[in-house]
C-alpha cells in the first residue's frame, strides 16, 4: 500500500471518534428535540382541551341557567320557544336549544318547527335523566340541522330532585372547529377534538370532510381512553407524520383535546446542524489530509524517493551513488547517512574483492602451470593463457568442450567413466596427489605432463581444478640423467675391468713388487692426465700436441730443448686419446730408461702430419746411447703397436737406428 | 687341459690382451681377437670358433648385444658377454636368451676361467 494511502488512513481513523461523537450528538439532540415536541404537544393539548373545557362550561351555564327557567320547570311551550330563542340568538355556537318532557317527547325549542319529537331512545337523554346531572353525546349528525353536532342535555330538576324536564343543547362542530383556528399553533402542528371512538369532532386547519369521520388518530384511541392525557405518534389525515398529544376535555366526558406537532421538521433542524457539524469536521480533516499529504511528500516521500532512487542506483551496480543527507526528518538524514555508509562499505569490498581478483586473475593468468577448470559432467569451464598455448587451443575452442579433448586414448574415452565413478564413489587416484598422464594437443600431437587435480564446490556444483605442466623437457632431463648415471655407471666398471687388465698384465711382465707397483702407478698416472686433458673440453676430445706436452713434460727440459713437437696439430677422439697416451706413456717411459732421455743430451722430436684420410705421427730420438732390440719384447712395446691397431684400426711400426729409436704411428682419420 | 676354440670381441685392447693370455694359458685356442663386429665375423667366417666373448658394449659398434646377436645366429657361435652395464639393462636387452654366460665387469681371471668352461662344457 502506498505510504500517502496510509497517511489519509491515518487521518480517517483520527476523524472516526469526531464523527462518531457528533453522530451521538446528533441522536441526543434529536431525543431531546422530540421530547420537547412531545411535551410543547402535550402541553398544547392541556391548553386547548381547558380552552375547550371552558366552552362545555359555558354550555353547561346555559343549560344550568335554562334548567332553571319556570317555563322549562312548567313545561309553558311556547313561552319556553320564545325564551329559547332568545338565548339562542346570545350564543352564536349554540345551534338549538331545547327542553325535553321526562317521557322524552321536546315540548320547547329555540328553533321552531322541532317540537313534538322523542328523544327518549338517545344515549345522552336517558343518560341525563339517569345520573341527573349533564350528559354529552357522542359525534352526532343533527336530526333537524342534518349537520354534525355535540348534544349537551341536563335535568331540570324540582325541588324534590325529581327531573321535570331535560334542557338539550346543540353545539355546532363547524362552530367549534372555527373556535380551535384561533388558537396559535407552531407551524405544521393541528389540533383537533376527537370523541372516545376516535371520531373527528373538529379540526384546525380545517378539514371538514373529515368532521364524523373516523380518522387515523383513532389508532390511539385505546392508548387516549386508558391513558386520558399522553402522547403519541401517529400519522395525520393528511399523511403527515406527528406526535400527538393529548388531553380529555372535561374529566368524565370521553372527548379529548388532541395536538399534532410535526417532529420530522424539528428533526430536520437538529439534523442540519448536525450536517453542518460534520461537513465542518470533513473539511478540517480534508484539510489535515491534503497538510499530512503534502508534509510527507516534503518529509518523507521524496527523501524516500531520493533513497529510493539511490539504491536503485546501488542494484545496478553503481555504488558511488549517494544519498542527500540534507532532507527529511532527523531519522531520515540519519538513514540516508546509513544508506551512504554501507555504500561506501560496499564500494570499499568491491573495490578490494575486485583487486583480490585482480591479484588472483593475474596469478593465474601467469602462471607457468595450465589451468583448467571443469565441471561434474568434465565441460571445460575456464582455462588460463598457459593451457591454451600448451594444447595448442584459442580460448573459445576450450571452453564448452568435454575435457576428452585434451587426452588420447583409452583416457579420453574412458574419462566420463572415471568421473561419473568418482562422483558415485568418491574414489580416485587422480585427486590430491599428482601425477604423469600423456596430454594431446590440438594438432594431435601427444606430450608428457604432470596433473594435480583439486576439486572444490561452487553454486551448489561440484568442480574440478587440474593444474598442467609440460614435463616434456623434464622427462627428457630424466632420461639423461638416467642414461648418464647408467653411463658413468658402465664407464667406472669398463675402467675398472681396464685397470684391473693393466693391473694383471703389468704383473706378468715385471720383475719385482718394486718394479711392478712403479710401472702400474706410471701407467695408472698417463691414464689419469689423458682423462685430466679430456676432462678439460668436456670428453668431447684433445688436441694432440696437448696430449704429447702432457705425457713428456716431466722430461721436456727447463726450456723444453730435449722436446721439439713439429708438424700439423689434430683434433682427437676421447678414445683415440686415451689410447694414444697410454702408447705415448710407454714411448717416453722406454726413452727414459733405454734410450734418448736417459741421458742429459738425448732429445726426442715429435712430427705429426695429416696425409689424406690419415694422421701421421713419428717419434724420432736422437742423442741417447746406442740401442739395441730387446730379445723379450716387453709389455711396453705391445701396447704401443698393438694397442693403437686394435682400437683405432691404425699401426705403430718401431725402428731402432743408429741415432736412436724410430716410432711411426698411423692412425685412419675417421677414427682418430 | 681344457679345449675349445674362442674369438674375442673385446674393445677395449688391454681387456682383449688378458682375456687372450688368460685363455691361451688355461690351454685354449684363441682363434682372434676383435675390436668391432666387422672384424669378429671375419674373424668367425674364418676360424668357426666355439665360443665368442663378447663386450656388450663396443664403443666403436656402439651396440654389443648385436652384434653378439649376428654371430650366434650366423655362426652357430655360443656367445659369453662380458659387460659394465647393471642387472636391469641386462635383463631389459634380454641379453640371458642369447647368452651361454655372463661375466659382469670387473670379473677375476677365475671368474672368466668358469664360465668358459660352462658355456663350453
Amino acid at each position: 500500500m502506498k505510504l500517502s494511502v496510509r497517511f489519509l488512513i491515518l487521518v480517517l481513523i483520527a476523524a472516526l471518534p469526531v464523527l462518531a461523537l457528533q453522530v451521538q450528538a446528533l441522536l441526543k439532540d434529536r431525543e431531546q428535540r422530540r421530547a420537547a415536541i412531545a411535551e410543547l404537544a402535550l402541553d398544547l393539548a392541556r391548553l386547548a382541551a381547558a380552552q375547550q373545557d371552558q366552552f362545555i362550561e359555558g354550555a353547561r351555564y346555559l343549560l344550568v341557567a335554562a334548567a332553571q327557567l319556570p317555563e322549562v320547570q312548567n313545561r309553558q311551550g311556547p313561552e319556553c320557544d320564545r325564551r329559547m330563542a332568545e338565548l339562542l340568538v346570545q350564543f352564536p355556537t349554540v345551534t338549538s336549544l331545547g327542553a325535553v318532557a321526562p317521557d322524552g317527547v321536546q315540548f320547547c325549542s329555540g328553533l321552531r318547527g322541532s317540537t313534538g319529537i322523542s328523544l327518549a331512545d338517545r344515549p345522552y337523554f336517558q343518560q341525563a335523566v339517569q345520573n341527573k346531572t349533564l350528559a354529552i353525546s357522542g359525534y352526532l349528525i343533527g336530526r333537524q340541522s342534518g349537520r354534525p353536532q355535540l348534544i349537551f342535555a341536563y335535568p331540570a330538576l324540582d325541588a324534590a330532585g325529581e327531573v321535570r324536564a331535560v334542557v338539550v343543547l346543540a353545539f355546532s362542530l363547524g362552530r367549534l372547529s372555527t373556535s380551535l383556528s384561533a388558537t396559535p399553533l407552531p407551524n405544521g402542528g393541528t389540533m383537533s377534538l376527537v370523541d372516545g371512538n376516535g371520531v373527528l369532532l373538529a379540526r384546525a386547519p380545517p378539514a371538514p370532510e373529515w368532521v364524523g369521520r373516523q380518522v387515523r388518530e383513532a389508532d390511539f384511541t385505546g392508548g387516549m381512553l386508558a391513558q386520558r392525557e399522553g402522547v403519541m405518534e401517529a400519522v395525520g389525515i393528511d399523511g403527515m407524520p406527528r406526535l400527538h398529544g393529548f388531553a380529555p376535555l372535561l374529566a368524565s366526558a370521553d372527548l379529548f383535546a388532541v395536538v399534532g406537532l410535526p417532529w420530522r421538521e424539528a428533526y430536520r433542524t437538529a439534523d442540519r446542524e448536525f450536517w453542518r457539524e460534520v461537513l465542518v469536521t470533513v473539511l478540517a480533516f480534508t484539510v489535515a489530509a491534503i497538510a499530512a499529504l503534502i508534509g510527507g511528500e516534503v518529509w518523507i516521500l521524496r527523501p524516500v524517493a531520493g533513497l529510493q532512487q539511490v539504491v536503485g542506483r546501488m542494484e545496478r551496480g553503481d555504488l558511488s551513488a549517494r544519498a542527500r543527507t540534507d532532507r527529511g526528518s532527523p531519522e531520515l538524514r540519519e538513514l540516508a547517512a546509513s544508506f551512504n555508509e554501507m555504500a561506501s562499505t560496499l564500494e570499499r569490498r568491491r573495490a578490494e574483492l575486485e583487486a583480490s581478483e585482480g591479484r588472483l586473475r593475474a596469478v593465474v593468468d601467469n602462471a607457468a602451470d595450465g589451468i583448467i577448470t571443469i565441471n561434474a559432467r568434465g565441460i571445460i569451464e575456464s582455462v588460463n593463457p598457459e593451457a591454451m598455448r600448451l594444447f595448442g587451443y584459442r580460448q573459445d575452442e576450450m571452453i564448452g568442450q568435454s575435457v576428452r579433448i585434451l587426452m588420447p586414448a583409452p583416457d579420453s574415452e574412458r574419462q566420463d567413466e572415471y568421473l561419473a565413478r568418482y562422483l558415485r564413489s568418491g574414489k580416485t587416484r587422480n585427486i590430491g596427489s599428482g601425477r604423469e598422464v600423456t596430454g594431446r594437443r590440438k594438432d594431435g600431437s601427444d606430450f608428457p605432463l604432470f596433473l594435480s587435480i583439486g576439486e572444490f564446490d561452487l553454486e551448489g556444483e561440484r568442480r574440478f581444478t587440474g593444474i598442467v605442466r609440460d614435463i616434456t623437457d623434464r622427462k627428457r632431463a630424466e632420461e639423461r640423467q638416467r642414461l648418464l648415471t647408467a653411463e658413468v655407471d658402465h664407464r667406472a666398471k669398463n675402467l675398472l675391468a681396464t685397470i684391473q687388465a693393466m693391473v694383471l698384465l703389468t704383473k706378468r711382465d715385471t720383475v719385482s713388487v718394486a718394479d711392478f707397483t712403479r710401472t702400474l702407478v706410471g701407467r695408472l698416472h698417463a691414464m689419469a692426465r689423458a682423462h685430466d686433458l679430456l676432462a678439460r673440453d668436456k670428453w668431447t676430445g684433445a688436441l694432440l700436441h696437448d696430449l704429447i706436452r702432457n705425457e713428456l713434460q716431466a722430461y721436456a727440459g727447463v726450456d723444453g730443448a730435449r722436446l721439439s713437437v713439429v708438424g700439423e696439430d689434430a683434433r682427437l677422439s676421447a678414445r683415440a686419446a686415451q689410447t694414444l697416451s697410454l702408447a705415448l706413456h710407454e714411448l717416453t717411459t722406454n726413452a727414459a730408461k733405454h734410450g734418448a732421455l736417459s741421458v742429459p743430451e738425448g732429445r726426442v722430436e715429435i712430427h705429426s702430419a695429416i696425409d689424406g684420410q690419415e694422421l701421421q705421427l713419428s717419434w724420432t730420438e736422437t742423442g741417447g746411447p746406442e740401442v739395441k732390440p730387446s730379445s723379450a719384447q716387453g709389455f711396453g712395446t705391445i701396447i704401443i703397436e698393438r694397442s693403437v691397431a686394435h682400437e683405432l684400426g691404425g699401426s705403430a711400426r718401431i725402428a731402432f737406428e743408429r741415432s736412436g729409436m724410430r716410432c711411426d704411428i698411423r692412425i685412419p682419420l675417421r677414427s682418430a | 687341459m681344457a679345449a675349445g676354440t674362442i674369438l674375442i670381441v673385446q674393445d677395449d685392447f688391454l681387456a682383449a690382451e688378458r682375456l687372450r693370455l688368460l685363455l691361451e694359458q688355461a690351454g685354449y685356442v684363441v682363434v682372434g681377437v676383435a675390436s668391432r663386429t666387422n672384424g669378429a665375423n671375419e674373424l668367425a667366417d674364418q676360424h668357426h670358433p666355439d665360443l665368442a666373448i663378447v663386450d656388450m658394449m663396443l664403443e666403436v659398434d656402439v651396440d654389443g648385444f648385436r652384434t653378439a646377436t649376428a654371430l650366434a645366429r650366423t655362426h652357430n657361435v655360443k656367445i659369453l658377454i662380458t659387460t659394465g652395464f647393471p642387472d636391469s639393462t641386462i635383463e631389459a636387452e634380454r641379453v640371458p636368451e642369447i647368452a651361454c654366460a655372463i661375466l659382469k665387469k670387473p670379473y677375476s681371471d677365475q671368474d672368466v676361467l668358469d664360465a668358459v668352461a660352462r658355456c663350453l662344457a
